[in-house]
């Protein structure tokens, strides 16, 4: 019997921010914290809160720095991270195939 | 809002990914810089010797790597995003090697000329993979005419006119790259 479409969505990233997150970082090797916060369009609070669940989830490291004075901090897909989003967007796929893009 | 359908999260995801890509994949300096170099090398190949033309090359070719790779971290750390540096690094150290090494095997004969030409062609293969860029594929194939029709009918004057091409060719990749990217910079402003 098929599985149905939405048994394969992850709890932790089937979000917007957090697919937002991971979306990027399957593009890049590592994204600054403030493009991440401008790309998706979100609040520096808002975006804490939902790396902290990616980050509790093993799906992204943080790596705090400085660029020059100032404190700047680096997200990075671990490859669990990887392997979800990719398994997300497949699930996502399935489920617009099946039901229309909505 | 915060309950988008399957299709709009994908939608905003594909968004998010694809202006990523645009950052990430600037490649317009490293065209500007071989570019150039390959115009000097076809200007040098005309009024000097085969020797001084690969001497061009063995001094330019880490320097333009070299300057690649700081342009590269520096942007990044100005864009906030940067690429995996590891699949640019073999692939830049392997053309050199194999260019070099192919350069020396073939001293005194064509092969000196349309094996660097070739390992480059492979390795413009290998960019435009990772930049997923078509234009860079293109060039591949163009290179790889060109060492083609080298091998055929070797000349100095020919090499200079091959490479001269070549050379506006990259140049003319590297400033509609850098117009691309400075476009999108602006419009996401």
């Amino acid at each position: 019997m098929n599985r149905h479409p939405t048994t394969d969505l992850d709890e932790a990233v089937h979000q917007r921010v957090r697919l937002g997150v991971l979306a990027v970082l399957s593009e890049a090797d590592r994204a600054a914290f403030t493009y991440l916060r401008d790309v998706l369009a979100v609040t520096d609070g808002n975006l804490s809160a939902h790396v902290r669940v990616l980050v509790d989830a093993g799906l992204v490291s943080v790596d705090k720095g400085f660029e020059g004075a100032r404190p700047k901090t680096w997200v990075r897909a671990t490859d669990a991270g990887r392997a979800t989003f990719r398994s997300e967007i497949k699930a996502l796929r399935a489920l617009v195939d099946q039901y229309g893009g909505g | 809002m915060d309950d988008p359908t399957p299709g709009e999260l994908l939608h905003r995801t594909n968004d998010a990914a694809r202006r990523t890509t645009r950052l990430v994949r600037a490649y317009w300096l490293p065209q500007l810089l071989f570019g150039s170099l390959s115009l000097v090398g076809a200007v040098v190949a005309l009024l000097l010797t085969p020797t001084h033309v690969g001497l061009v090359w063995l001094v330019g070719a880490p320097l333009a790597i070299l300057a690649t790779a700081f342009w590269s971290r520096g942007r990044s750390e100005i864009v906030g995003v940067a690429p995996d540096p590891r699949p640019y690094v073999i692939a830049g150290v392997g053309i050199f090697t194999g260019a070099t090494i192919l350069g020396f095997l073939g001293r005194g004969s064509a092969l000196s000329f349309v094996g660097p030409l070739l390992v480059v062609a492979v390795g413009y293969l290998a960019f435009s993979r990772l930049a997923r860029s078509r234009l860079l594929a293109a060039m591949a194939v163009a290179l790889a005419v060109g060492a083609l029709a080298l091998s055929v009918s070797w000349s100095l004057q020919l090499y200079s006119l091959v490479t001269g091409l070549l050379g506006s060719g990259a140049i003319g990749l590297g400033a509609w790259n850098w117009f691309e990217t400075a476009r999108s910079a602006h419009n996401e402003a």
